[in-house]
């Protein structure tokens, strides 16, 4: 994920949101409701944003303008579709006035064991309100939930600072996440 | 710990088995699963530099035998050609041998996946990984895209097609079917570690994701095994990509 602006390497601040991000409580009306995340769906709600699980309502290409939007290579809308019908767990944002995504995360793996979270994007025009932040907790979330507790991802450099505030830590105790490179097989040897 | 192992565990669980919607063959009180024929195989030729990269690797086989007179290391799938590569079989013999006593061991490579949930954890156990329930064990394989495994299958002279199948190796990947997979749980079982057989199951593995067109193929090393992967072709934190786990137990 690519954040616009510095990256600061203490947690983001939730100045908009006037929340104090340690106690998440939000005082709405007369009563005074505790969330589990920095940003309870109530307060995304109020704001205008919607809470996706699933992919049907996601218009792909939309997804694909938002991906590029950060700085990834465009893909294959079709092969886009496979891979979110073959990802067990994800997460979007939808924005209630343009109805488009505008931030979005999913991860895959073997359901029982690890889990590995790909694509975490927030459209640059909405970034900087946490709902980077939105849709990872609730994705670690739910993974917990199933039982998985080996959760992994890769991070580059300038979004570790993004990661770590959500209890991300980077190669712990000395592994490594390595990528198949056909470059590198040329080179050995 | 003997066995190889890429990081998919966390202080209680080991990793296994394939499992397969809808087994064939059960018998009494063993589980066989397959796994998920869910790949079809790509047409994608990769061309000179897979070629290339067989050529050596055969060689660097072929060169922990020569101690072994009786070893016979197959070739490469004879239909394997330099400059168009053919889909990789699912299932092939990677060495066999005669031992002095006339036994005769076959080391099979299968990425069709049948694996007895059993004698995976029995694997495990050989090389040290702590014990995980056996049901997490064959979901965890059913929704794995790959799994492939080392058997080792041995034939007596006389025995009349009677043989000893045991399961000596496994690995195996997740994946999104289009754009990542990760592999996890790399083993061999240490009585036969030490012949290459790691290197041959995560090549085959990486040439079977490569050839379903999966173009990001990724996992986590410990430290001591990660010019192990190096060698393989893999490489840690690209352009300063950095592997991070939530939580971690450490």
């Amino acid at each position: 994920m690519i954040l616009r602006g510095i990256i600061p390497t203490t947690p983001l601040p939730s100045l908009r949101l006037k929340l104090k991000p340690t106690r998440n409580v939000t005082a709405s009306s007369s009563q005074t409701t505790v969330s589990k995340f920095s940003i309870s769906d109530q307060e995304l709600e109020s704001r205008g944003f919607i809470l996706r699980r699933t992919i049907s309502d996601l218009d792909i290409n939309h997804l694909n303008s938002v991906f590029v939007a950060v700085g990834f290579p465009r893909r294959d809308p079709d092969k886009i579709r496979v891979a979110l019908e073959n990802t067990s767990s994800l997460l979007w944002i939808e924005y209630e006035k343009t109805r488009r995504p505008v931030a979005f995360a999913r991860a895959t793996g073997d359901d029982v064991f690890n889990a590995i979270v790909w694509d975490v994007v927030v459209d640059p025009s909405y970034q900087g309100m946490g709902l980077g932040k939105a849709v990872m907790e609730r994705l670690i979330d739910e993974l917990l939930e199933k039982g998985i507790c080996n959760i992994a991802l890769y991070s580059e450099p300038r979004v570790l600072g993004f990661y770590r505030p959500l209890g991300f830590v980077a190669d712990p105790g000395g592994i490594r996440g390595m990528v198949y490179s056909r470059k590198s097989k040329n080179k050995k040897l | 710990m003997l066995g190889i192992s890429t990081r998919g565990l966390k202080g209680g669980e080991c990793l296994c088995p394939i499992v397969s919607f809808g087994c064939q063959c059960q018998s009494s009180n063993q589980l066989l699963f397959s796994s998920n024929p869910n790949y079809g195989l790509s047409k994608t030729s990769r061309k000179l530099k897979v070629s290339r990269f067989k050529a050596r690797f055969w060689e660097s086989i072929r060169s922990g035998f020569l101690k072994n007179n009786s070893t016979q290391v197959m070739e490469a799938p004879p239909d394997l050609e330099e400059e168009e590569e053919e889909p990789m079989p699912e299932e092939f013999v990677l060495i066999e041998k005669t031992q002095p006593d006339g036994v005769i061991e076959q080391i099979i490579f299968s990425s069709g996946g049948d694996v007895n949930v059993y004698e995976l954890q029995t694997l495990c156990d050989k090389v040290g990984w702590p014990r995980r329930p056996l049901s997490k064990l064959a979901a965890a394989l059913k929704n794995s895209y790959l799994v492939a495994t080392l058997h080792s299958i041995r034939k007596s002279p006389g025995s009349e097609g009677n043989e000893q199948r045991t399961l000596i190796g496994m690995a195996r990947a997740t994946s999104d079917h289009a754009f990542n997979a990760t592999i996890w749980d790399v083993l061999v079982d240490p009585s036969y570690q030490g012949q290459g057989l790691g290197k041959a199951l995560v090549e085959k593995v990486v040439r079977a994701l490569l050839q379903k067109d999966i173009g990001n193929i990724s996992l986590f090393a410990d430290s001591q095994v990660v010019d192990f992967y190096r060698n393989l072709g893999f490489e840690p934190d690209p352009e300063g990509i950095k592997g991070m786990f939530w939580h971690p137990k450490y």
